[in-house]
């Protein structure tokens, strides 16, 4: 695989940097003192911006009115942006998955969204955790049951990110235990649901240790929702929901450890140099050279590993194991450099007006997001003694050069 | 109103991210930019964004012009980024070393070649060199009025500006008519932040590249030949701090200090 940036991947990252300085951290200590109010407004006002730029048009191809520039140029960018604020992308990353969802189902719901996605007006998330478990999607328990010109949905999702979204695609249960037709995966089945539906409310809401970033619960209460809302089929929604969580969700999650792993690389770098200790620059010392180096060394590890599997995406290939590879990596890279920076900043490390704090609170979550390290860890293990599975096979591992 | 077509002369100078690595030659008193990445000089990017809202007014075309090595592709790159039109490169060995009399001889020989030109638009001064000389030097040579430290244009009919031009402690307001060279400063726009359709256009549209054979320039009058100027000397300044208390009554304190300032030279003597 070529190893260099294409030309307008390395603008996008210079266009992302600009952003970022300019416009995220100025207002680094507005977002850390205020808290979820203040993040949800910013959040709005930065979804203008970020649309105006365009990020949410790189994965989306030209003939739907997106740029095509790819999968690796929005991994530049979230890393970019999450460098200066971790999250803050989280405004076009609705919007992404708002267009991954539309795609799916097409018909009238493409053509009621499209248009607004586009002009980035429009945001989505993914309805997937119930209480039984996030990673054990085959016992979730909200139901769909055919009714004449729909389905009437009874459950419950906890733990949604995005905040107040226009619509979500809920994974639901739709098979008959007695039908052996419709077990396992074939259980299963997706729908958009829209804001304003009735029957369908916000419930809980849960703060995190990023003191911002608030999960939600949605209540599906007799909830009706048309034909079609149907994503691909009875009993394809796994697929559907699967496909939107490792191209936008898992992508960006690994991205946004990136994001942190660069943030906490430049801050401490820049830090060592500034800070004087003995009489001289912190970068002096051995001890604190030595923690620089591992985090250079992470930070180019996981740009490798998220940049191919995104490049494998941009060659119309799937790439899932490799996601996988990268977000286990990305994350246990991103705990340990969080570690590095804090120590390297002393005190001042664990302070709130300082970013460092703030960079090692947000790793954990990341962590549970997309697929735990030991779900990512099941994927992998599959794809070396599974022979068959076609994202990772033995060959496919050696002509990947592993 | 009939459409405007704007040149702005850009320059690549080392980013200001990383000056921290940048040092002297102590041989060559130039500095090492070597393995530095290069931007265009801030005040010419409120030169292009200006060129682009008279564009958005008026109609025309916007170019930016450049000259430098081939590795001052980029910043080209990144203008088109911005949403320029057009971008020229003047590129030649002959170049190398120019003072700004012989830079501002080679940007108004590609401007001359480019014709057509309603307006020149170029940064006050550069981030690297801060002479603030070539845009006077470029209107010299293309014969064309000049005003500097413009911090606002203004249309007053189809081929008249009024300009702001800052001063110390206030500006004046200038009319002129075009053609004309204005050197712009930073506080006349707020530089948009490129879209990526830019990140498209900068890859998908093409740089000329002019060399001094190309423009039919001197040979003589470019490059380190056709510079008048040199730099003989480039230090540091030194800049310690001397703290010394001043003990007594307020007004004894007073009659120090006014001492100590004129034994400095800060106070004249009355």
């Amino acid at each position: 695989m070529p190893f260099e940036l294409t030309p307008a991947e390395e603008q996008v990252r210079k266009i992302a940097r600009e952003y970022t300085e300019r416009e995220i951290i100025p207002i680094r200590k507005k977002l850390e003192k205020g808290g979820a109010a203040v993040w949800w407004d910013e959040c709005a006002k930065q979804l203008v911006k970020q649309t105006e730029i365009g990020f949410h048009l790189l994965i989306i191809p030209k003939e739907d009115g997106g740029t095509g520039i790819g999968f690796v140029a929005r991994c530049i960018a979230i890393e970019e942006v999450c460098s200066g604020w971790p999250g803050i992308n989280d405004p076009w990353y609705r919007c992404e998955f708002a267009y991954k969802f539309v795609k799916a189902t097409g018909g009238e719901v493409e053509k009621k969204w499209l248009p607004r996605i586009i002009k980035g007006t429009a945001r989505a998330a993914p309805f997937m955790t119930e209480p039984t478990g996030g990673s054990d999607v085959m016992n979730i328990t909200s139901t769909a049951k055919k009714v004449s010109d729909g389905w009437v949905i009874n459950g419950r999702k906890i733990f949604l990110s995005g905040g107040d979204v226009d619509f979500g695609m809920a994974l639901v249960k739709t098979g008959d235990p007695a039908d052996p037709k419709t077990r396992g995966p074939r259980a299963l089945s997706a729908f958009v649901i829209e804001k304003g539906m009735p029957g369908f409310k916000w419930g809980r809401l849960e703060n995190t240790v990023t003191r911002q970033q608030e999960l939600r619960e949605a209540i599906f209460d007799n909830l009706f929702v048309p034909d079609s809302c149907l994503v691909q089929g009875v009993g394809r929604g796994l697929q559907s929901v699967l496909g939107a969580v490792n191209d936008i969700g898992r992508m960006n999650i690994t991205s946004h450890l990136n994001g942190i792993i660069l943030g906490t690389y430049r801050t401490a770098s820049q830090y060592a140099k500034e800070r004087k200790l003995y009489g001289k620059p912190l970068a002096d010392l051995q001890g604190i050279q030595f923690r620089l180096a591992e985090m250079a060394v992470d930070l180019e590890i996981t740009r490798c590993l998220t940049y191919r599997a995104a490049w494998l995406r941009n060659q119309g290939k799937r790439g899932d194991t490799e996601m996988a590879v990268a977000k286990y990596f990305a994350t246990q890279a991103a705990m340990r450099d969080a570690m590095h920076c804090v120590c390297i900043h002393g005190t001042y490390g664990v302070l709130e007006d300082y970013m460092p704090q703030r960079y090692f609170r947000d790793v954990p979550v990341r962590m549970m997001a997309g697929g735990t390290d030991e779900a990512m860890k099941n994927m992998i293990a599959s794809a070396v003694i599974n022979d068959a599975n076609p994202d990772l096979s033995s060959k496919n591992m050696q002509d990947a050069g592993w | 109103m009939c459409p405007i077509n704007t040149v702005v002369c850009i320059k690549p100078v080392p980013d200001i991210r990383y000056w921290d690595r940048l040092s002297l030659d102590p041989a060559t008193k130039t500095l090492r930019r070597e393995g530095i990445p290069i931007v265009i000089s801030p005040m010419d990017k409120n030169a292009i964004e200006e060129a682009l809202r008279i564009r958005q007014a008026r109609g025309g075309k916007v170019t930016v012009v450049s000259m430098g090595p081939l590795n001052t592709e980029d910043i080209l790159r990144s203008a088109y980024a911005l949403g320029v039109d057009d971008a020229v490169l003047l590129t030649d060995r002959t170049f190398a070393g120019a003072d700004t009399l012989a830079t501002a001889y080679v940007l108004s020989e590609g401007i001359r070649k480019l014709g057509n030109v309603d307006l020149v638009l170029l940064g006050n001064e550069s981030l690297d060199g801060s002479t603030g000389q070539v845009g006077p030097q470029v209107a010299e040579f293309l014969g064309l009025p000049s005003i500097t430290h413009v911090s606002e244009i203004t249309f007053t009919d189809e081929t008249t500006v009024q300009v702001k031009s800052n001063i110390e402690l206030g500006f004046m307001r200038i009319e002129t008519h075009l053609p004309a060279v204005l050197a712009v400063t930073g506080d006349i726009n707020v530089v948009h932040i490129p879209s990526v359709w830019g990140a498209l256009w900068a890859t998908e549209k093409s740089i000329a590249k002019w060399t001094c054979a190309e423009l039919g320039a001197e040979t003589g009058r470019c490059g380190l030949t056709g510079s008048p100027t040199w730099v003989p000397e480039v230090a540091p300044i030194d800049v310690k701090r001397r703290g010394e208390v001043l003990k007594g009554e307020p007004t004894q304190i007073a009659v120090q200090l006014i001492e100590k300032l004129r034994a400095d030279g800060v106070l004249p003597e009355i």
